[in-house]
């Protein structure tokens, strides 16, 4: 039992470190993408500025220190939270990008995504060759094939101008939620649809459902209580790893439907020079992503106790 | 060299030519297989086979519908745009431009992630630590924000596009090239080389590489669909190819504003490129099942 624990521990710790690195090589990578867009002076300044007042800024931003001291300054403002200030909001870069997190819309898209995936999944695979199964397989083709920003304007082009069922664009109620749930979630549907399957029919091969069946349990106890129960793993590490990508993936969606989320900001912020608030979107959705990766990881270790390290 | 006289009785079919081939492509999906050749040619042949210069207005026909439609002209089959361009000679071009640029970006990524996961597997240690740290750093981030940042520092020429796809996509390749080599790097014959005295770098390139191809090509296949579509996001959301170059995400955003009344615009570029990424999807799909029966889906 001792060793157990104390493997464990040292998994535990193993991970944690590995994604420490890991985030200092995503603030790597994200201060190198601040540096590669030049001279912000030339942007901040006015065009009439002398050189003299340029250098007098460059100073001011610290621009005239070396690239690691810059790195460190960087990275010790980023410990405190502090990413800068959007050179077009002038708020706090983070509270910014905080604050449109697409969770709403990532959250609506993923449960959308479960509800359709999961059955179509475990239907096909259970009736493994059967025309419900081809059509799965059709469906997690193609939904892995869409461009999402074309489905969100097919969509409103049937159900919104079309159909008038749905609004096209903006942030309301429910309803407007339907739509870019829907494009938003359709690729992950696919996904989780095609995993579902595949680890499905892998459950209904096992010589536990076999023996469970010469036991006499009905079919469909066997198939939802527990074949779904042990396909359930991989599932779930995948969503949760999905659910990353829907938040950033949200940025294409937003723009299709006019959604003033985070999306909508990055593009703007990029389209207007606005750096820090483009670095902080980046380095949020990276790190969020690795947090979940991580969680991830040590919960599976804890769930699973066959894991060795 | 000695010639072997053709038997007169029929030879087994594996022998021949046509039975290799039979063998070689069973279960080819067809359609798709044909699907990425048409795209292919169409791309190549561009100026040959489009039907009108791509760049040529002419206000009189703009929004023309397609063919089939009732004001459909045969000049224009799959209908004009706004500015009365022919769409079918926009996507012909548009396939240039976005396999152009899936190509040479898999090609780069490829290599770089080649090199990197040779090495990380191959000499492992400190340096197998370090580079997948990296690895782990860039596939944390999200590819169209990461995109998005790099287009943002770098520019919107088509070379910056094709060098920040190839950035955001090494990482893959590196992580399933060193998780192969460490998988047959402890094989017998890669023990018998180092033992015949091969360089290390020699074994690595003769010895393990030609071993793990068959992965890199399915990773590749599969990987030209999802950064056509994530070219195409940038150019939808502006910052990807700029006009008057011709990308299917931009014709895309272009058709837009016109979705109410010309929906050819917006629907035939879409169509595009899920038929493209779905017959290399498809076609991947059996590269894996033909290539490599580890991976098969079921």
């Amino acid at each position: 039992m001792y060793g157990i624990v104390s493997d464990m521990m040292r998994y535990i710790v193993k991970r944690l470190g590995q994604t420490v690195v890991t985030a200092i090589f995503v603030t790597m990578i994200v201060f190198g993408l601040a540096r590669l867009t030049g001279d912000p002076t030339l942007l901040l300044l006015p065009t009439e500025s002398t050189e003299e007042d340029r250098q007098f800024f460059r100073k001011q931003l610290g621009l005239d220190r070396s690239l690691p001291e810059q790195y460190l300054t960087f990275m010790g403002n980023a410990l405190r939270g502090d990413l800068g200030t959007s050179f077009r909001y002038r708020e706090p870069a983070l509270d910014l990008v905080i604050d449109r997190l697409p969770a709403t819309l990532a959250v609506a898209s993923m449960i959308l995504a479960v509800l359709i995936a999961i059955p179509i999944g475990v239907l096909a695979a259970v009736r493994r060759g059967s025309w419900i199964d081809k059509l799965a397989r059709w469906f997690a083709t193609v939904g892995q094939s869409t461009p999402t920003f074309w489905l969100g304007l097919i969509l409103i082009m049937v159900f919104a101008v079309d159909l008038g069922l749905l609004p096209s664009s903006g942030r309301g109620g429910l309803s407007h939620l339907v739509l870019p749930a829907v494009t938003l979630g359709w690729y992950s549907a696919a996904a989780i649809a095609r995993l579902t399957r595949s680890s499905m029919l892998e459950m209904m091969q096992s010589d536990f459902v076999r023996f469970e069946r010469l036991s006499g349990l009905p079919e469909w106890v066997i198939v939802t209580r527990h074949a779904l129960k042990n396909a359930a793993i991989p599932i779930i590490t995948y969503m949760a790893l999905q659910f990353g990508v829907l938040l950033s993936g949200a940025v294409v969606t937003e723009r299709v439907f006019a959604w003033p989320g985070l999306g909508q900001m990055v593009v703007e912020a990029i389209n207007s020079r606005d750096y820090p608030v483009v670095q902080a979107a980046v380095l949020v959705a990276s790190l969020l992503f690795l947090l979940i990766n991580l969680a991830v990881d040590l919960v599976y270790s804890w769930l699973d106790p066959r894991i060795r390290y | 060299m000695a010639t072997i006289p053709a038997s007169p009785s029929a030879p087994l079919p594996r022998t021949t030519f046509a039975g290799r081939l039979r063998r070689n492509f069973k279960g080819l999906p067809i359609a798709a297989a044909a699907m990425v050749v048409v795209f292919l040619v169409a791309a190549l042949l561009a100026p040959w086979i489009a039907p009108h210069d791509p760049a040529e207005a002419g206000f009189l026909h703009s929004l023309t519908p397609p063919v089939w439609q009732d004001e459909g002209m045969l000049a224009y089959p799959l209908g004009t745009d706004n500015l009365g361009r022919d769409v079918l000679s926009r996507l012909i071009y548009g396939a240039q431009l976005s396999l152009l640029i899936s190509f040479f970006a898999i090609a780069i990524a490829g290599a770089v992630g080649i090199i990197l996961g040779l090495t990380s597997g191959y000499i492992g240690g400190a340096i197998d630590a370090l580079i997948m740290r990296v690895v782990d750093a860039f596939l944390a981030m999200p590819f169209i924000l990461m995109a998005l940042g790099f287009v943002a520092a770098l520019g919107t020429s088509i070379t910056n596009i094709i060098i920040v796809m190839a950035i955001t996509n090494w990482a893959r390749y590196a992580r399933l090239v060193r998780g192969e080599v460490l998988s047959i790097k402890h094989r017998d014959f890669v023990a018998l080389a180092r033992v015949a005295g091969q360089p290390r770098w020699r074994i690595a390139v003769k010895h393990v590489l030609p071993n793990i191809t068959n992965s890199i090509i399915i990773l590749a296949t599969l990987d030209l669909g999802r950064v056509i579509i994530l070219e195409s996001s940038l150019s939808f959301l502006g910052l990807g190819v700029q006009p008057p170059a011709i990308s299917w995400g931009l014709m895309l955003a272009d058709g837009r504003s016109y979705m109410t009344v010309a929906w050819w615009i917006t629907v035939m570029p879409g169509l595009a490129i899920l038929l493209t990424v779905l017959s290399l999807n498809v076609t991947g799909d059996w590269l894996r099942d033909r290539l490599d029966p580890r991976q098969q889906m079921d």
